[in-house]
């Protein structure tokens, strides 16, 4: 149903049925209609897969389009009831008025009934609406013995191992250049202090505070670091972006290689997304019969078919004013680090000593 | 009283004793030549008058009060005025900064502009033009730089010149303009303390102290 909001499917022919109405109207897909040769106003007859005697009539009222074939994939699987084109809406009260009649008449073997193949799927705005939504449906009534799951929030989870692995790694690379850059800063400083001792020696003579010195030295590396702060911020601005999606494009590949070996040695994708907005039911058109362009093929219900989102296969920025703020934090604490160093050096010289040992 | 006075100074680097029981009076508007062989131990003398070496024994007095109760930073860049024997100035820097340094160091009052042209005066006064004064210390001949260190002992307007060999490096004749700067200075009341092996620098002086090197009495 999100693709009829984003535009993606739109309806060609006829309208959409009235929400919430009992009454049998559905729409259907314009190659379904054309395989089928059903136009606006035709009735379509649905048999419950488990009972082929029990039959529903629905009437057309609209025939929809998709911008964007995406069955190719899996109609080349066989996948009758996978296969986009064979997607039938209705409104849920239909469908639920479908569910007990068939309820009804397989009250002798309940196992027979419709409810036993219906598969529900709802679409959330977001995973906090999902998360209300799994509390929800327990109190309720929904039995322990279920399980809410979400194949989009796992697949959007998977989507994000390769983001993750990249931070991890990332995160352990910077700590290490962090630990060394302070220790290079630190003895690069030491090595500056110590060059510039007999400046120390002479300013402390002619009764400069030791004091003002180690500042001024505090003050030196401090610019030096401002400096590199924004020249780190403008680099790293302009080449985080790039660099991170390189490096995601080389992790993603990673994992498709892996999702495609995952279809080699078991012949089919792993199928997720597919989703309805709560108020839609949706039938899997499994009973089309001897109508559907790929009929036969009764196999446990995939609800639509997608391939594998990377969901995030690009970052469009890596700089934020938090992170621009870490860095100054971190810079600042390091330069605070040596300056204090180069501080206790400059403290301990004695300027007769510094003037007198001069080589 | 006596501005700047030695009571019964010791001093001794390690075990080598160089200065004992050593006790002067420093008066203003004199000029002092203290003279004696090459290691009597002029220099640390003059390291202990400006506060850069402590004694190890006896005491100094600034206007009467120990030395060590008074801020030894504020006695080195106000109250003296020190010409090193090694110069002791920043290479790097021109001649011009290395005096307006010390200017600065000495909370001498008056704009940037002010102290660069006071700068200039005194450079010029002993004998270093404007290209000279702006050019890196590194870049002078050892005469010149003896001057640009003498130019800032006197940039802000010390009570006491401590100047150690300040004619070493200069020929007689700049000597002689380089004496008559300091003659003019204590007869403004400053106190001059000279270290000296000339003669004619010695002679010229108001008062005269000679060091022996211990041990070699
Ligand atoms: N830092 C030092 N450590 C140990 N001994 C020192 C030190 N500085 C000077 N001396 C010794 O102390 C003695 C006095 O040295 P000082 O520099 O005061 O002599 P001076 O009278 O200034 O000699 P000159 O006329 O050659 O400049 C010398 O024997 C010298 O070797
Ligand atoms: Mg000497």
């Amino acid at each position: 149903m999100t693709d009829f909001s984003d535009g993606t499917t739109s309806i060609v022919e006829g309208k959409v049925f009235t929400e919430g109405t009992e009454k049998l109207e559905c729409i259907i897909s314009s190659e379904l209609a054309t395989y089928n040769e059903l136009s606006v106003g035709d009735e379509i007859i649905l048999s419950n897969p488990q009972n082929e005697e029990e039959t529903y009539s629905l009437s057309v009222v609209g025939i929809y389009k998709k911008a964007s074939s995406q069955g190719d994939m899996s109609s080349r699987f066989g996948f009758t009831m996978s296969d986009p084109a064979n997607e039938i809406y209705l409104s849920y009260s239909a469908l639920d008025s479908i569910a007990k009649k068939s309820e009804e008449k397989n009250s002798d073997d309940t196992s027979l009934s419709l409810k036993n193949t219906l598969n529900a799927t709802y679409t959330f705005a977001d995973v906090k609406d999902y998360e209300i939504f799994e509390e929800e449906v327990y109190t309720l009534g929904l039995d322990e013995k279920y399980t809410v799951s979400s194949s989009d929030i796992t697949a959007f989870e998977n989507s994000l191992v390769p983001l993750e692995t990249l931070s991890t790694t990332a995160g352990y690379f910077l700590v290490v250049i962090l630990l060394i850059g302070a220790v290079i800063l630190i003895v690069l400083n030491i090595f500056n202090v110590r060059e510039r001792k007999y400046e120390i020696g002479v300013l402390t003579a002619m009764g400069m505070k030791k004091g003002k010195v180690a500042l001024q030295f505090i003050a030196e590396i401090f610019i030096v670091t401002i400096c590199a702060v924004i020249i780190g911020v403008i680099v790293g601005g302009i080449s985080a972006v790039p660099v991170t999606n390189a490096l995601l494009e080389n992790q993603n590949s990673a994992s498709t290689m892996q999702s495609q070996q995952i279809k080699e040695n078991f012949g089919r994708e792993s199928n997720m997304g597919g989703m309805t907005p709560p108020n839609m039911g949706e039938i899997a058109p499994d009973g089309m019969g001897d109508k559907m362009p790929d009929s036969g093929s009764l196999m446990g219900g995939f609800p639509g078919t997608q391939a594998m989102r990377n969901y995030v296969t690009e970052v469009n920025s890596a700089m934020s004013f938090t992170v621009v703020l870490q860095m100054l934090l971190i810079a600042l604490g390091l330069t605070l680090v040596s300056g204090v160093v180069s501080a206790l050096f400059v403290m301990r010289y004695e300027p007769l000593k510094i003037l007198s040992n001069r080589d | 009283m006596a501005l700047l006075s030695l009571r019964n100074i010791d001093f001794s680097y390690g075990k080598t004793p160089v200065l004992k029981g050593v006790t002067l009076d420093f008066e203003e508007g004199k000029t002092y030549c203290i003279v004696g062989k090459s290691g009597a131990g002029k220099t640390t003398l003059l390291s202990i008058l400006s506060g850069l070496a402590s004694p190890t024994g006896g005491e100094i007095l600034y206007n009467g009060e120990d030395i060590k109760s008074i801020n030894k930073y504020e006695y080195r860049s106000k109250y003296i005025g020190v010409i090193f024997q090694s110069f002791n100035l920043i290479t790097k820097f021109t001649a011009l900064e290395n005096v307006v340094l010390s200017m600065d160091i000495a909370s001498v009052k008056g704009s940037v502009r002010d102290k660069k042209n006071k700068a200039l005066e005194l450079l010029k006064s002993v004998g270093l033009d404007e290209d000279e004064a702006n050019r890196r210390v590194l870049k002078l001949s050892g005469g010149q730089q003896q001057r640009v260190a003498i130019a800032r002992a006197l940039s802000y307007d010390a009570q006491i010149i401590l100047a150690d060999e300040p004619t070493g490096n200069l020929d007689e004749e700049t000597q002689k303009e380089i004496m008559d700067i300091f003659k003019e200075l204590s007869k403004q009341g400053k106190c001059v303390i000279l270290v000296s092996h000339s003669k004619s620098v010695a002679e010229s002086c108001d008062v005269r102290f000679e060091l022996t090197r211990l041990g070699k009495r």
